[in-house]
């Protein structure tokens, strides 16, 4: 990037090769190809084109590697107009704006040009303050999709064919669940007289069957990686979830359960793929997991359950993804683009309903995920071998399409429930009491905060992942490792990357209304 | 002493015959190491994809069916990848050729003035290159962007295997064919076409081999430089195919089986994917393979 932003520099911005004013714009999207069949695309063009008057350029480029792409033509002094898709990082953003290369739209938001975006803000401040880069300007359009079920995305399920042949409870506390996984691993609950079960199995590859689930037990919710760098909010206050106590009672408890032999033997060294072949094998294997949809080869044995307590007192704080807040970069505007009023008023419209749902799950037609039916949509009879869920982004102009659901919309006369989609809207409702209201919303980072903390974050993250697998397997003792692991990341500059994280947290806060 | 000398035959023959069954162990070792990924490739995609990751293939196919290549073929993008990827290839390869064989030619000729100025040109840019951003404004400027031109005139010449081939004229075409052909009345033409190209059938079989899987697995200059998927090669089109792959399939509450079996029968796409993008590697190999062996050692002045 460093070296783009020098060539960008070297090269000066001599803007895109827009010939004249035709009082319309131009629009860049990574969509994978104009010619898709069926003709999808020229529909959605149609209807884009349907809501203004001005004459819109389409401009096309792949998804594959698309922001690489895009950044090299920036580089090199070429803009889109107006581009909408969901390829660009937070940070790409953040450097776009401090180079100056796209506009600030706030200030074409008002109530006469933008009235859907205008209503939007007011009655979600959540995406407007997640919307404001770290400078006070917004510089994006985002996309919001409501329907909350879907942001649920660890759900614990338990083999209950297993369980009742056993005669075993439904586990409520840590405890249980140690007695039941024991009673899977050594009462041969499959009964094809192997010891082949796995109690317990997770997959440290996957966005939701990741083992800090369990810290919910203690009353915390977390995650790993890029986005949510096992943070977790308590009152206002960003705490790294790796160094508190309730972590470290977590990777006792697992543990205890690998040296029982109830925890897959594989679970640090599994892939993706060998994980799911566990699940999808034809005689049951696996106890207990968690994923975010129950996907499996004899998926009518499992059943969801509740949170675990750790110990029947501390009530569980189950995570949600902060997606429900939306998406908050899904189009931008270029420095050179001729009639940026002109493009919002364009792209205020996305937000009408009608819009938003062809926007987000393809476009209304007899070949395409859904129809219209008068005034109300219908999901279509899918080709063979498909799901919604992966069919929709070959229905889509481009996955990233700005839009608006709100949750009363799902499974309204308007928008019905997706077969399943009900069933999951259903284990929502019971893990909705535990749902952590602290969640960590992925805030804006300025430029020099990103190239910062991504140099902390590499190395401590690593040491994280290196102690909790060796504690875990027992190669290393928690108990006299521990003190040295929590000064290691002081050490390691963790309280500076905290620092970061907190302030970046206080600003979106301080974008929320009191 | 012929008693001796029988001894010492049976003996040599004898460390001969270990040396042998050694040697040939290894290699057969060594052969099946190299061999068992493509054969574990292609058993795998032809098999049920939950014994795969289960580890169930690993000698032979388990619960064999066609569906990765069923699915594969159904996606229309394939065939005109393939075909643009048979293009850019073949043409891409023939420039390369004529480049770099006429170049190597010219400078194997110790008579070439300046012959020294230009190797050492030759051998800069190999150290030293543009970067991606000042190529993408050349190509632009060259208003070659989106043609095939970007694909195959950047990579028109390649140095390290000009200055293989160089290498190879100057020790393997003696200098006294070259008097010969003057004697006869032969022009440097003559003597190119006529004796240093037929002598050097090896080293022309081995660089269209290297050009042509430089050509067939490039990927990058399609990704920055093409802009109509109409245009893209098959790596191109295959690397659009796995990144759809991938996309998350089970972000809304859906039907849990169709998941699972949307899970699967991507994973069985995923190695088919693998040996359509192979076959015309696998399918070039033998046909070369015949000059590796014949050719480098035949020489043409005896004594």
């Amino acid at each position: 990037m460093a070296v783009l932003m020098l060539a960008l520099a070297l090269t000066g911005c001599n803007g895109g090769g827009n010939a004249g004013d035709d009082g319309g714009f131009s629009v860049l999207i990574p969509a994978e190809s104009p010619d898709k069949p069926d003709g999808l695309y020229q529909k959605s063009l149609e209807r884009l084109q349907s809501l203004t008057d001005v004459p819109i350029t389409w401009e096309y480029m792949s998804d594959v590697d698309g922001a690489s792409v895009l950044k090299m033509q920036i580089a090199s002094g070429e803009f889109p107009e107006v581009y909408i898709g969901g390829i660009f990082q937070p940070s790409d953003i953040s450097q776009f704006a401090a180079n100056e290369i796209i506009i600030p739209i706030e200030d074409y938001i008002n109530e006469k040009d933008t009235p859907n975006i205008y209503k939007l803000y007011q009655e979600r401040p959540a995406i407007k303050a997640a919307s404001v880069a770290p400078d006070g300007h917004i510089y994006t359009l985002p996309g919001l999709k409501e329907d909350m079920a879907s942001y649920l995305e660890n759900i614990m399920y338990i083999n209950k064919v297993w369980l009742d042949k056993l005669g075993l409870d439904i586990p409520k506390t840590l405890d249980d669940l140690k007695v039941v996984l024991k009673a899977f691993k050594e009462q041969d609950p499959n009964g094809n007289g192997q010891a082949d079960e796995i109690p317990l199995t997770f997959n440290l590859a996957s966005s939701s069957d990741y083992p800090e689930v369990l810290l919910s037990s203690w009353g915390l919710s977390t995650k790993y990686g890029t986005w949510d760098s096992w943070l977790t909010v308590q009152d206002g206050e960003v705490k790294f979830a790796p160094v508190l106590d309730e972590w470290k009672e977590m990777i006792a408890y697992y543990r205890d359960l690998y040296a029982e032999g109830l925890l897959d033997m594989e679970a640090f060294t599994q892939t993706g793929e060998q994980y799911n072949a566990k699940k999808g094998a034809s005689v049951s294997k696996i106890g207990v997991h968690w994923s975010n949809a129950n996907a499996m080869a004899n998926s009518d044995e499992y059943i969801a359950i509740e949170p675990l307590s750790a110990d029947g007192k501390i009530k569980p704080a189950w995570r949600i993804h902060p997606g429900y807040i939306g998406t908050k970069d899904f189009m931008v505007i270029f420095k050179n683009c001729r009639n940026p009023k002109e493009a919002l008023k364009w792209a205020d419209k996305f937000y009408e309903i009608d819009n938003s749902i062809q926007n987000a799950f393809g476009e209304a037609a007899e070949n395409s995920t859904l129809s219209k039916v008068g005034d109300n949509f219908v999901w279509n009879e899918l080709p063979e071998g498909e799901v919604v869920s992966s069919y929709m982004y070959s229905c889509v102009l481009t996955s990233g399409m700005p839009c608006f659901l709100p949750e009363e919309v799902y499974g309204s006369e308007k928008f019905p429930f997706l077969p399943g989609q009900e069933e999951k809207k259903a284990v929502y409702e019971m893990y909705k009491p535990y749902l952590d209201d602290e969640v960590w919303p992925r805030p804006y980072y300025a430029v020099e905060e990103a190239n910062r903390l991504s140099e902390l974050t590499t190395d401590i993250f690593s040491l994280v992942e290196t102690k909790r697998a060796k504690w875990i397997t027992g190669a290393e003792d928690l108990e006299s490792g521990w003190e040295q692991y929590k000064a290691d990341i002081k050490r390691m500059g963790g309280d500076e990357m905290l620092s970061i994280y907190q302030g970046a947290y206080d600003r979106y806060q301080a974008g929320m209304p009191k | 002493m012929a008693k001796t000398k029988t001894i010492n035959k049976i003996k040599d023959s004898g460390s001969d015959r270990v040396f042998g069954i050694v040697n040939g162990t290894i290699l057969t070792i060594f052969t099946l190491l190299v061999l068992y990924p493509i054969y574990f490739i292609l058993s795998a995609s032809i098999s049920d994809p939950t014994y795969v990751n289960l580890g169930e293939t690993f000698l032979f196919p388990k619960g064999i069916n066609f569906l990765g290549y069923e699915k594969l073929l159904e996606y229309p993008t394939i065939l005109r990848g393939f075909a643009n990827s048979v293009l850019y290839t073949v043409s891409g390869v023939c420039i390369q050729m004529f480049t770099c064989v006429t170049c190597a030619f010219a400078l194997s000729r110790k008579e070439l003035p300046g012959r020294r100025w230009l190797n050492g040109f030759f051998v800069l840019t190999m150290y030293i290159g543009g970067g991606l951003v000042p190529s993408y404004i050349l190509y632009r400027d060259l208003h070659i962007l989106n043609t095939i031109w970007v694909i195959i005139l950047p990579t028109a010449l390649s140095v390290y295997n000009m200055i293989v081939c160089r290498s190879f004229f100057m020790s393997n075409i003696s200098e006294e064919l070259f008097e010969a052909t003057k004697i006869d009345g032969g022009s440097y033409t003559t003597f190119f076409i006529k004796v240093v190209l037929p002598l050097s059938k090896a080293i022309l079989a081995v660089l269209v081999l290297y050009h042509a899987l430089a050509h067939w697995n490039n990927y990058t200059s399609a990704l920055y430089y093409l802009r109509d998927s109409r245009k893209y090669p098959l790596q191109m089109v295959l690397k659009g195919l796995t990144a759809s792959l991938s996309s998350d399939v089970q972000d809304m509450g859906m039907d849990a089986k169709a998941i699972a079996d949307k899970i699967k029968a991507e994973q069985a796409v995923r190695y088919a994917i693998i040996i359509i993008g192979s076959i015309p590697v696998f399918l070039m190999y033998p046909f070369v393979q015949k000059y590796f062996v014949k050719g480098v050692m035949v020489g043409s002045v005896k004594g």
